[in-house]
This record gives C-alpha cells, structure tokens and sequence, in this order.
C-alpha cells in the first residue's frame, strides 16, 4: 500500500463525505472543487482537527487514524504543516520567533535550516519585524516558513492564495515549486481556481459532493466536464490541449492544432510540437451559424453542438461545443440563443475573442 | 500631614487589595476561560454567579459571608476545624470581602480577551506541534494580556473602593480590618474631624486616578506589543 492514503468517512448533518486518494512522496497533489464541495473539510481530517466517523489515514507510513485499531493521533502529534487561507501569524513575537516556533516544539534548533528556508522564501529582510505590519504575501510566506520549520512529513496548504494579488499569488506559486524541489516532501495545495492548480500540481483531485469525483494527471482530468466551472467568481471557462504546429516571430502569433482546428494565441516560446493548455473564457466565445466574413477575430473553429443548457432566470445558455474529442463551453444569451435556432447536433462556428495560456 | 492611623489605614487598604487580587488571578482565569470557550448548562450557571455580585448590595455580600464563615457557617468551621484559621474581624476576612465583590471585575475583562482572540491562531500553534498547554501559555496567555492587565488593576481598584461587604463581614477595627473607606466613614461619624476626612477624601481619589492611569498605561504598551500603533 501507498505510503501515504487518506481514506474515510464522515458525516456533519447533512453533509456526507467520502474519500480516498493517495499522494505520491514529493509530489505536489491539488484538491480542487467548487465551494462547499468538501475541500477544506479533506484537509481538516489530516489534520486531526475534525474526526471522521471511520477510515484510516496514513502519512510517511505512520498511521495517524484508523477507526478500526480506534488509532487517533492528537494534532500536535500529527507532524503535518498546515498553511491557512489567513496566515495565522502570532503577532505578539517577531518574525524570527514565528518561524521557529514549530521547529523548537518538534525538533533540535537547526539554524542552517531556518537559512534554507528563508532564502526560499525570500524573507531575510523582515525576520527581526513584528508580524502585524508585515504585507499580506510576506504574512503568508513566513506562515509556510513556520509550517515547513516544524520538520512537517506533509505540507498542506488551504487555498493561501486568498486575498492577495496577482503578482503575490504568482510569486507565492513558484515559492512552492521551489520548495517541493528543494524539500522532498509531498505537498497537498488546496485551491478552487483551475489557473493555480493547473500551475502547481502534477496531480489532481476533483471534490464534488464530498466525494472523488475524478482524479488524474492535468490530462487525464481536463476533459471533466465541470471543470469548467470552477473558477474565481465563477467566470465559467474551459481548458483545452494544443499541440504548436507553427511560430509567426514577425507578428509575434503561435498557431496550436487542437484536434485538427487551428488556433492562433500570442508568441509561446516553446518548440514546435510541444503541447500547451489553453483556458477560453465562456463569455469570450461568441457563436454564428455562417462563417463571419469582415470581422477582427482571428480564431473562427468549426465545432458541433455537443450540449446544451439553458438558465432562463439569468436570460443565458451556456453551449457545450466539441472539437474533435475536446469539449469547450460558450455562454451566449436565451434571446441569440432563440434567435439563431440552435439544436444539438448543429455545426456552428466558435468566435474566440481571447485565449490564454495557462500550462503545459 | 496624615496621622498614623490614616498611613495606617492606607497601607491595610494596599495590602488587603495586593492580597485580594494575588489569589483572585488563576481562579478568575480558569473561570473566564470556562464560560468563555464552553457550552452548556454549568458555565451558563457559572456565568451567572460569577457576575452577581456585581449586581448585588455589597451588605448582602457581608451578611453572606458572615454566615458562611463564621465558626458554625459552612466554610467558617471547615477552616476552623482543619487548619485553626478564623477570618473574623480579621485582615483576612477583609481580603476575602474585597476578593470577593472585585471578582466580577477580574472575570469579566479576562472573558473578553479569550472572547476576541481568534481561536483559530491556537489551531496554528497546535498544527506547529504545540500541546494544549503548552499553546496556552505561549499564544493564548500572551495575546490576551491587555485583558489580563485591565482585569487586575480594574479589580485593585474595586477592592481599595470596598466599603459595605467588608465592613458588615469584619467590622470596622482600626489596624485589622479598617481600610481607608472605612477610616474615611468613622471620620465622618465623630465631630471636629472634618480635615481628616477631607484627606482621606484626597487620598481615595488619587488612589483611583493613578491605579486608572496605570491600567491604562500598562494595557495600552500590551496592545501596542501585539497588535502594533494600529490602535
């Protein structure tokens, strides 16, 4: 059996869960769902912090619970690295004290360690600061320096991206991937933006209901169909795989091949053949039924009405198109939606007004 | 300048507030945690009791304790048969008295501290692999300290401004059981001794400025080491 799996059961009013996956040693496993779809409660479980009704829940090959040895490791004992949606920061200590305030509760002090950590996190500058004017990244950085210091066998972190911007977010991403090369544990990120785990992990976990719903490398999950919808302020979107069939460096343009359409993005600076996931915002894919002769949009697909669902409160019809065997999602309104007459089945053409690329 | 008995009696109000509070802290701690962080029907009950004497008339406080701690009352002949202490017409008995009525005080500002606090930093330091205890002393103790602070010196001051319970529990002797409220009452009952309750008057109301300015000095240094100038 894996050396770490987490299996159980649990039931909090009418809310039921059950789980099971594995996480492979030094690899970084994403969780995603929509909200309330039981992500956080996943990481709670490990943690000890909430007790399943049964299961068994294995770290670094140490049993942590196991309803039927009635085996129930207290939380402090549990050597899991916890990193919050808020970073938690004791504020009545420096920066310095916070970062060791684990690893003097499980382990020697160990200086060269304390380094380490804080050159990959970049917060040598504010050690001897007070925690309540830190900024809300370097919050978050020093709370993943006091989670990994505690000599974790795990490092969970619950959606610690919120509240911080784009440029935050993205430095703290590549915070993490440096740390999963450099500390050889397994990191468990939990997260509901596609565009963070796409990013971050090399394997994924679809939550619905309390339950797996799919789970697999990005490949393996991109055809899922709810993907779609698991994003921040629920902008719907889709992913789709393209391979670089061609590189304009004069007008800076890639041309991708998605399952025989082409579909031209900005300059990837990538090899020819080399795959790349593209995301496509619902509301950026327009729809006609004859191909639009004078127009500024550049990627016209051919694609065939695969699904279609209407949301007459909010007067839109999000459409399922396929291309080939990749599905993509189009959000029009109910009066276009009447006046175009659509039905499954019908080949109709894709107006794509902007593409981004968000992973390999 | 102030006679002997009035230094007197100020040094017995000091001593019997130091004392008074001294013994109230864990207790008061213990309490406000319970009906702060637990449910149910006891820390309701205990909530309850715990502030009545806030609401109370300081006499029937007294009178209370005068029936519980006299040689027949319940723990009056408990203390007097086991360890031979009577608290009657004694220091001690007034110490309990300002104890006592100044518990509430105490109780209440700690209570306020564990309510603030974000249980969800104990949860971090429990995750960082700190015992319950441990994370008590480390996170709770520390981050509610202006509490703590404001709670003691709310209660030091209630316990030098005690009048009713002490002097209906232990009476009014000069030297054992006269605190300054009480030197200032007898003051007030003899003719020709005008001046000397108007230094009294002095005294008490300076006591209470400075142990307020304290209090507010002392609590605002403990905000600012947590939370920084944003207050």
């Amino acid at each position: 059996m894996h050396s770490n799996f987490i299996k159980f059961e649990l039931s909090q009013g009418k809310f039921k869960s059950k789980i099971e996956f594995s996480i492979s040693t030094n690899k970084i496993i994403a969780i995603t769902g929509l909200s309330g779809s039981g992500k956080s409660t996943i990481a709670k479980v490990i943690c000890g912090l909430i007790k399943p009704t049964n299961g068994l829940i294995k770290l670094n090959n140490k049993i942590l619970y196991c309803s039927n040895s009635k085996k129930n490791i207290p939380p402090n004992l549990r050597k899991i690295g916890m990193v919050f949606q808020e970073p938690r920061l004791f504020s009545h200590m420096t920066v310095k004290n916070n970062l060791l305030y684990g690893q003097r509760r499980n382990t020697k002090l160990d200086i060269t360690k304390l380094e380490k950590i804080v050159k990959i996190l970049g917060i040598k500058d504010i050690l001897d600061r007070r925690t309540y004017n830190l900024s809300g990244g370097e919050a978050q950085r020093v709370s993943i320096g006091r989670a990994l210091l505690s000599e974790p066998d795990i490092l969970i972190l619950d959606e610690p991206l919120t509240g911080l911007d784009t440029p935050r977010q993205n430095k703290i991403l590549s915070i993490i991937k440096n740390i999963n090369k450099n500390i050889k544990i397994p990191i468990l990120f939990i997260s509901h933006s596609i565009d963070e785990i796409i990013f971050i992990a090399e394997k994924i976990i679809i939550i619905e209901k309390g339950k797996v719903a799919a789970q697999g490398t990005i490949d393996e999950i991109i055809s899922y169909k709810k993907l779609s919808y698991f994003n921040k302020g629920n902008q719907k979107s889709s992913l789709i795989k393209g391979t670089i069939l061609e590189q304009d460096k004069k007008q800076f343009t890639s041309t991708l091949d998605v399952n025989g359409a082409s579909i031209t993005t900005k300059i990837i600076n990538d090899k020819i053949g080399s795959s790349h996931i593209l995301k496509l915002f619902s509301k950026d894919i327009s729809i006609a039924t004859i191909i639009p002769k004078y127009i500024s949009i550049n990627n016209i697909l051919e694609t065939k009405i695969y699904d279609i669902k209407v949301y007459k409160k909010e007067g839109s019809v999000d459409l399922t198109l396929s291309i080939g065997k990749q599905k993509i999602i189009s959000e029009i309104t109910l009066k276009s939606y009447k006046k175009l007459k659509l039905k499954k089945g019908l080949k109709v053409y894709a107006l794509v007004k902007a593409i981004s690329i968000v992973g390999k | 300048m102030l006679s002997s008995l009035e230094i007197e009696a100020l040094k017995l109000s000091a001593f019997i507030a130091i004392v008074a509070v001294s013994f109230s802290i864990i207790p008061g701690m213990i309490i406000a945690w319970i009906i702060s962080r637990k449910k149910g029907i006891i820390p309701s009950i205990l909530n309850i009791v715990v502030y009545l004497p806030l609401v109370l008339p300081p006499v029937v406080i007294g009178y209370l304790l005068l029936i519980l701690f006299s040689h027949n009352g319940f723990i009056g002949s408990f203390l007097y048969d086991h360890f031979n202490i009577s608290v009657n017409f004694s220091w001690k008995g007034a110490a309990i008295a300002s104890a006592v009525v100044s518990f509430p005080l105490l109780v209440r500002s700690i209570k306020l501290g564990f309510d603030i606090l974000d249980t969800k930093i104990e949860d971090a330091a429990y995750m960082s692999g700190a015992s319950k205890l441990d994370c008590f002393f480390s996170i709770t103790i520390p981050q509610i300290l202006p509490s703590i602070i404001t709670g003691i010196t709310l209660a030091f001051a209630r316990c030098l401004a005690e009048f009713g319970a002490t002097i209906t529990f232990v009476s009014n002797i000069p030297g054992e059981t006269q605190t300054l409220p009480l030197a200032l009452y007898t003051a007030t009952q003899i003719p020709g001794t005008e001046q000397a309750a108007l230094r009294l008057v002095i005294i008490s109301i300076s006591l209470a400025f400075i142990s307020v300015i304290i209090a507010e000095i002392l609590a605002k240094r403990a905000n600012r080491h947590i939370m920084g100038d944003r207050n």
